[in-house]
This record gives structure tokens, sequence and C-alpha cells, in this order.
């Protein structure tokens, strides 16, 4: 369910929906201003369920009609002490409510209550942004003017800070024990990768606002899953670097406010991994992924030995199928130009596009 | 089904003569095209695209078009209208297709809650039908468990149901306890959102159904099939009436297959279920008293299907070589899986690759080497469906007849000796087997086409749909490495006869004329050599396929030695010794 096509963009309107596998409700309105931890929509479910017996409260017989006793409707919620029940024959008796909650229905001469409503499912903001649309029942369209990128991977966190990087992280890109100070404090940082599982873990004391990796090896990704802030992969899990369009589009936003925003796999919904930089450039969204590739495209290899570098699609070369019986069909396949004396042909799926529109920076 | 319908079906499959399969699976979306020249179905072609999804996970009928558009350029033909739908019935010109069957393994599926009076009958019954569509219930609530009836409704409502299935009592048999549970459900249906309120399947004692229908028709969308028991009249079948609440589902949660449904008309059922009806198909016209097993891994899970005699016993592993293959992890750890990649790589390395293969799901090895590991982790998934299949003592005792291998992952190999060799590495069936390669994806639409098109499913069910890669044939031998096991003699359709001396260690192979027709003879059996379910007392006819036969003297288990130069040259060694079908 991942999409193979790197999700960048430079500036413009950015516009995220946030919405639930099924339905629930929409907390947001059309217009209202979101801040990051403001939730959209929830679904939630009574996780409680106790009952009471009416016939031996009330010492009624067996074959009562014990509706005739209450004082409460199905649905109804119910405080502690709140009265329920009440017998005024010749016994007369009161049960009270000795827990709040709601009261479902009768059963078997069983009242049957729930309580503690627990979130099933939710989903927030994660940026300041504004409500445009109301999906019914699910959620809300969220949109900013800014920058975007989507990751590979995230520790299913949501944060913020002033995005920085720091000075020796230019030079080698590799988050070390020197990339260690107390400017990350409350910062989203970003560097290459990093290969220390001692210095990715003693970032907690360092409380950064958030990481962004090009890669992570996988050793390492329960540790950033332990990590109270949220840690997001742009590019790869390994060994690789930043991106260029990536490391171009964050380069750009140093010390902007970002927002990292990471959310596992739900129902349908794969996992998402999000940075969102809010700031006031306009430029149009395409909705493009692999289909909108074309010749002049600039794509990224994903595999094999030419992995990571960056090339311009000279060719689209389009499927073979096998009629016969014994051989199977031969996926698109393009024809990638890296260098003037390198060009490759590979499948279209072992390529992403991007989709950087802004002047790259030298890095 | 009554003789005025079947003979409705009958008319009705006389006027089809071009009919389009399509599989939506999570990554590719597979169109195959059959059509009836002279009488006979046959397959004529295939094609595969992407599986499009919206933001939010939804599979759009793009994915749909895609695949019929590239099938269409392939075979210059149309089966697509200006509007980008599938032009049906057919029209002048061999414009469109006469019947469009549906297969879905991409997208959400259900989460299921049986309740059921007895583990042993009706859960058990239910979990059966669960398995032959590829799921497991979510939770289970039965009435002897002996819990209260609030802890039932937390369990109920915590699964968050998309489906519950209800059934209990035989006919006149169990009134009450089946009350209690609707109860049960009566309480959840209450505490849960109208509009998030799970489908109801009842398949209990035909007693109970009036009161259920009673209390829940208008509570929650209620379906009744015949008692799962079996002994209540006949109206609807609960895997039908299952199938259809799979499908409601999957309509509901993907645009494509609502829109496919809505356009053609189509007959739909979910992929599992249509595998594992192909597995039973082929189970009836395999070898007397043989099993069949089918193997198809696919993005987000394994399937293992045994089939003998009509009767299945699927299981799914949770994992696949897409977006859950880090679940193989879980199971198997990276240190032993490397010992079966033939050159160095790190734990890590291999790790990293997992990981990315699942943030990746679509990549294509790209070499020889990400090929490999691939392979690897196919072998390995496969151990792994097959642990966890109650039939697998079919791999030991001779009883499995024939294999085939399905998935992309087996598809895409440069070879298809490379997945005979995944095979024959994750198996190692002892006795005699034939493995075949679903190098087409057939094996769901021909599960599919089973249910509304008997005639097609009858021609087109063969092996011969199949490439057939070879007859393995694995002794359970203690006799020394290096000395003669038993020397067999193979004659040929022209009467040509060689004589083999087959030697303890390794892997044979005798390379043999694809399609022709062979007869094999047994000499010298040592007496410490068992082959289970062969009879060695006389001839063996068969049909060879790309590898001919192959013994597989390697022994009774396949242990990689410690030493990791050792490893690769015995991984190296098996390699060669079983080779490429074409030179």
């Amino acid at each position: 369910m991942q999409t193979a096509a790197a999700k960048i963009k430079n500036s413009g309107p950015v516009r995220i929906a946030r919405k639930l596998t099924r339905n629930g409700t929409v907390m947001v309105f059309p217009g209202q201003i979101t801040d990051p931890t403001m939730p959209v929509a929830w679904r939630k479910v009574w996780r409680t369920h106790f009952s009471i017996n009416l016939c031996e409260a009330l010492e009624l017989s067996r074959n009562s009609n014990i509706r005739d006793y209450l004082l409460i409707n199905e649905g109804d919620f119910v405080s502690v002490n709140e009265p329920i029940a009440r017998r005024s024959d010749r016994k007369t008796r009161t049960l009270n409510a000795l827990y709040s909650g709601r009261f479902l229905g009768v059963c078997s001469e069983n009242l049957i209550f729930e309580a503690d409503a627990e979130d099933l499912e939710s989903v927030s903001a994660g940026f300041p942004g504004t409500v445009t649309e109301i999906i019914p029942n699910r959620g809300a369209v969220i949109e900013t003017i800014g920058s975007y990128a989507a990751g590979v991977w995230g520790n299913n966190r949501i944060g913020q800070g002033i995005l920085l990087t720091l000075n020796d992280i230019a030079k080698e890109g590799i988050f070390n024990t020197q990339s260690l100070s107390m400017a990350m404090a409350g910062s989203v940082v970003f560097a290459n990768t990093c290969l220390d599982p001692e210095v990715l873990q003693s970032t907690e004391r360092l409380s950064p606002g958030g990481l962004i990796f090009g890669s992570l090896p996988s050793a390492l990704l329960p540790i950033a899953e332990q990590l109270p802030f949220p840690v997001i992969v742009t590019d790869s899990i390994g060994t690789g670097r930043l991106s260029d369009p990536i490391y171009n589009m964050l380069g750009e936003n140093i010390i902007k406010c970002a927002y990292l925003y990471s959310a596992p796999a739900r129902g349908n919904m794969p996992p998402t991994a999000e940075i969102i930089i809010p700031q006031e450039e306009i430029s149009a969204e395409k909705n493009n992924m692999l289909a909108d590739v074309s010749v002049n495209s600039r794509v990224r290899i994903l595999d094999g030995f030419y992995a990571g570098e960056i090339g311009f699609v000279t060719e689209l070369l389009p499927q073979e199928t096998g009629g016969d019986g014994e051989t199977e069909p031969i996926g698109d396949r393009v024809r990638v130009c890296i260098d003037a004396e390198t060009i490759i042909t590979l499948p279209v799926n072992n390529i992403e596009l991007l989709q950087d529109d802004k002047p790259r920076l030298n890095r | 089904m009554d003789k005025k319908q079947e003979k409705t079906q009958e008319t009705n499959e006389e006027m089809v003569n071009i009919v389009l399969t399509i599989d939506i699976g999570t990554i590719n979306t597979r169109v195959s095209l059959f059509e009836r020249e002279n009488g006979r179905y046959q397959f004529t072609g295939t094609a595969s695209s992407r599986t499009v999804y919206s933001e939010s996970g939804e599979v759009e009928y793009r994915s749909v078009s895609g695949a019929v558009q590239k099938l269409e350029s392939a075979l210059e033909r149309h089966f697509l209208d200006d509007t980008g739908k599938i032009v049906i019935p057919q029209k002048l010109g061999m414009i469109g297709a006469d019947q469009v069957v549906l297969t879905w393994s991409g997208g959400e599926m259900p989460r299921v809650v049986l309740m059921g009076l007895t583990r042993d009958t009706s859960i058990k019954m239910m979990e059966d039908l669960l398995r032959k569509n590829g799921l497991t219930s979510s939770a289970q609530i039965c009435a002897m468990d002996g819990k209260s009836m609030t802890d039932n409704i937390g369990t109920l409502i915590a699964s968050d149901p998309d489906v519950v299935l209800v059934s209990g009592g035989t006919e006149k048999g169990a009134e009450h306890a089946l009350y209690r549970l609707g109860e049960i459900l009566l309480m959840a249906c209450k505490s849960i959102d109208e509009q998030n309120r799970p489908s109801i399947l009842y398949m209990g004692n035909s007693e109970a159904r009036g009161q259920f229908e009673r209390v829940f028709h208008q509570m929650s969308n209620i379906t009744f099939a015949d008692n799962i028991m079996g002994t209540g009249e006949a109206r609807l079948s609960p895997t039908t009436a299952f199938q259809k609440c799979m499908l409601n589902f999957a309509k509901e949660k993907n645009p494509a297959i609502a829109q496919l449904q809505k356009e053609t008309k189509c007959a739909a059922i979910s992929g599992d279920f249509a595998y594992g009806r192909c597995i039973r198909l082929l189970s009836r016209i395999n070898r007397a008293n043989h099993s069949v097993l089918g193997i198809e891994i696919g993005a987000n899970r394994t399937l293992a299907a045994f089939g003998a005699n009509l009767s299945l016993e699927m299981s799914k592993f949770e994992g696949g070589i897409g977006r859950t293959l880090p679940k193989l992890l879980e199971h198997v750890p990276a240190e032993d899986i490397l010992p079966w990649i033939s050159f160095q790589l790190k734990e890590s390395e291999l790790t990293d690759y997992i990981m990315n293969k699942s943030v990746h799901p679509e990549l294509i090895p790209a070499n020889s080497y990400s090929a490999e590991i691939e392979q690897t982790l196919a072998m390995f998934l496969i151990r792994t469906a097959i642990a966890q299949n109650p039939a697998n003592r079919q791999l030991f005792d001779g009883t499995l007849g024939m294999v085939l291998l399905g998935g992309s992952v087996m598809r895409n190999v440069e070879d298809p000796g490379d997945a005979l060799r995944i095979g024959m590495n994750s198996l190692h069936p002892f006795g005699l087997t034939d493995y075949y390669l679903d190098m087409n994806g057939l094996s769901s639409a021909v599960g599919g086409l089973a249910g509304v098109n008997r005639e097609l499913a009858a021609q087109v069910t063969s092996p011969a749909m199949f490439l057939n890669l070879g007859r393995v044939i694995t002794p359970i031998s203690n006799v020394k490495e290096g000395k003669r096991v038993f020397s067999v003699s193979l004659r040929d359709e022209s009467g040509n006869m060689d004589k083999i001396d087959i030697i303890q260690g390794g892997i044979k192979r005798i390379p043999l004329e694809y399609g022709r027709y062979y007869e094999l003879d047994w000499f010298n059996v040592n007496k410490s050599v068992r082959l289970p379910g062969i009879p060695t007392w006389t001839s063996i006819g068969f049909k060879a396929g790309c590898f001919g036969l192959v013994f597989d003297m390697r022994g009774e288990t396949l242990e990689m030695p410690k030493d990791r130069t050792a490893q690769i040259h015995l991984l190296e060694r098996w390699k060669n010794e079983l080779g490429v079908w074409r030179e």
C-alpha cells in the first residue's frame, strides 16, 4: 500500500485529509483553525460493562416484570447514588447507582450498564492549518501553505520544533556523538543517517522536538520506536543519505517550525510519516504518482546497483504480455539517464518520481 | 439449484465466448482472457497493472481499467468503451467480453467475531468456514465458556467487528442458549453506534431464526443462511452467504470492486477462497489418493493449501513478500536465514532489505543478489506457512503428489529452476512429487470461474495450465554419501532406454524432453531405503517437465554446515546440480 513516488512539495498549498477508518464523530468545523494536537475525529467504545441483578436488589420474585420498577430509560446516563429503580409496594426498596455509566438495557433480570468510554481510534490535526472540508463521520481536510514531504517510516508520534541541521551534519551527514548538543532541545533536527544506537538513545535526554533521517538501519528502528518524540525516515531503511529533493526542501526551511506526524497502518490506510512546514508560498500541487512518470521526469532509483542515483527518464517502454502461457508478462520499464554515459533500463516500480520544482541547493 | 436454474445457467454458458477474469491483488491487478473456439475454452493472455489506492487506502477503479488497457494494447483488442468501462456483452467487432469474474486479495479484510454454542461443533465449523476464506476470527464467544454476559459484551465490542457469525443448535435442538447469545449481541449492538454496527450472519437452527429476525432486522444488517450443522432446509449455504458478506464489505471499502460489480454484474469472490477452490479442483484430477499442495506468496500473506479428494486444509501466514515481510522475523531469526544465502551478507543488511521491502513492496529485484535474498525469504515464508498447516504431515508420508507454486516472487524468477529450488528447499517432501509453477497467476481466476462458468473451469483446470517444472523423487535413506541407493531405468515413447545409478548426496537431475512421456522402473533398491508412496514393483509413467526427473538425495533433513564458506559451497553445488531449464 505504500506509494513508490516520493511526495515532496517545496512550497504551495498543502492539503491533508485526516480521517478515521470507520465512522465516528468529527470534532471540527469548516474554517476552524487547527493546532497540532487538536482532535479532528474520534471513535469511542465503552470498555467496561457491568450488571445489577434487579430481582435480588429489590427482593422481587423471579416472575416480576422488572421494567415496571425502573426509573431510568435505555441510553440514559446515571451518576453515582442516582436512584435507578424503586419498589414501593409492601416492601420499599430503592436501588441507587454504585457507579456512573450508561444504562444499556435489561437482560435476563439484569440491568446492563457501560462505563469508561475510550478512544478506539482518533486522529489529530498534526499541524496548524485551516479546516477546509468535512468528510462526513470520518474526519476533515486541513490545509496550509508551506512545504511537505512524505517519508517511508515513522515511530507513530506527533511533534514539532524549529528545523535545524547541525554544522557537522553538513560534512558527513552522520548523526553521531558530536552532533549531540543542547541546541537540539525543542528542535527538529535532520541528518543523513545515524549508525550508533547509543547516540540515538541518548537523544532522549536532550528532548528534541523530533528527528528526521534520510535512512536508518533496521537495527535502530526499535530504539527509534521507543523514543518519546517523533522520528521520521524519509528515504530508505539502511545507511543511505537524504535524497536531494528532501535535503533541499528541508534546507530551504531551516529555522522554520516543522511538524512531524506519523501514524501506523489502520484498516485500509497505509502508515503515515509526514513532514509539514507551514509557510506562505503558493504553487499548484499535482496528485500524481508513478502514473505521471513521463519522458524527462526526474526520478530516483530505489534498488540495485544504482540505488539512490537521481536521473531523468529518457524513454517509456510498454509492458510485454505473455500470451504463450509460459512466460510472465514483463512490467512497464523505463530508460533512465543518470549521466551522459550511463543509461539504464529498469522496472518502473523501481523508481520514485521526484516532484521538486525548486532550484536545488549545492551540497 | 433447481432444474430450471440449471437450464438457464447452461444456456447462459453457451452464449459466453469471451471471459475476462480480474484479480485485484495488493500490489498488482491482473486481467486474464479466456476465449472459446470450436467449443473449447482456452487461455489467451494476461496483463497486469499496479493496483492504485486512494490516499485513504481504498482500491480505485483505475487499477482495473489500467490492467485491461494493457491487455488491449498487447492483444490489439478492445474491451473498454470510451468512458473506460468494460463493454459487456461483447459487441460486433470483437469489442468487449461476455462474462467478467472478479477475485480480490488486496484491500482490507473484515474483522469477524464468532458466536456459537459449543467449541467442538458450531465454533469449529465457523472456524473452518473462515479458514476456507483465508480468515481467522478476531474474537470468539462460546456459550459453554461460562463467562459472564458483561464479559462477553466487552469482548465483542472491544474486537470492533465488521461481521458477526452466529451459529449453534441442531434442528429442533437448543433454542434458549441461542437466545442468550442473541442477548449479548443485542446489548453490543446497542452499545455500538448505529453506523458502525457489524453485519450479522445467522447460521443457527431454524427455530431461533424468527426471533433473531424480529430483534435484529431493524438493529443491523442481518442475513440468514442454512444451519451450519447441515441439518436444516437448503436455501442459502453458509459458504455462499459468507461470500456475500465478504463482497459487501469489500464493496464498501473499495470503490473499484463496487464500480466493477455495478457495471458488469460480475461474479465476485475473495481471492483466498477462489485459490482454495482451485486447489480443491486440482485435487480431483491429481493422482488417485495423492494430495495437492498450493503455495501462494502474496504481498501481505502466504497461503498453504492442501487439497485431497475435494477437501481442503488451508492455512494463511500473515506475512508476505511485501509490507508484512517483517513478520517473518518474528518466526525465523535473521541468523537462521543467512546460511541459505549464497553470498556474503551481514545480518543487518538482510534486515535492512526486509524493512525496505516492507516500505516499498512493489520493488522488483534489480540484480541477482536481491533476487536471491527475496527467493530465500520466500523459502522461509513457505516453511512458516506450512508449519501452521495441520495437514503438513503429508510432506512426510508420501501422499503429496503435486505442488503448485504461485505468487509474483515465484513468477518473476530468472529461470524456473529458481522456483523449483525454492519449493524443494522449503518443502523437501518425501516420495514422488510433481512441481508446477503458476506462471500466469491463473489459480485464483480458475477458482472464481468455477462458481459461474463450470464448463470453462472444467476445460482449463488441468496441470497443463501451469508450467510443469518436473518430477522430484526424495527417498528416506541411511546410505552413506557417495554410495549407490538404487538404480532406475527410463524408457521414452520410442522405446529408447537408459539405466542410471542414483548415488546418495546432492541433487541428481536427469534432463528429459519437455512434454514427452516416459516410463520409470526401479532396480536394486537398497533395503535401508524407503520411498514413501512409490510403488517400486511396477513402472511409473509420467510426462516430463522442464527439469525432467530429479532425485533429491540430500538426506532426510536439509541442514546447513556451520562454516560460512561450506554453506556457500553447498548452496552453489545444489544450484549447479539442478541447473537451469534452458542453457
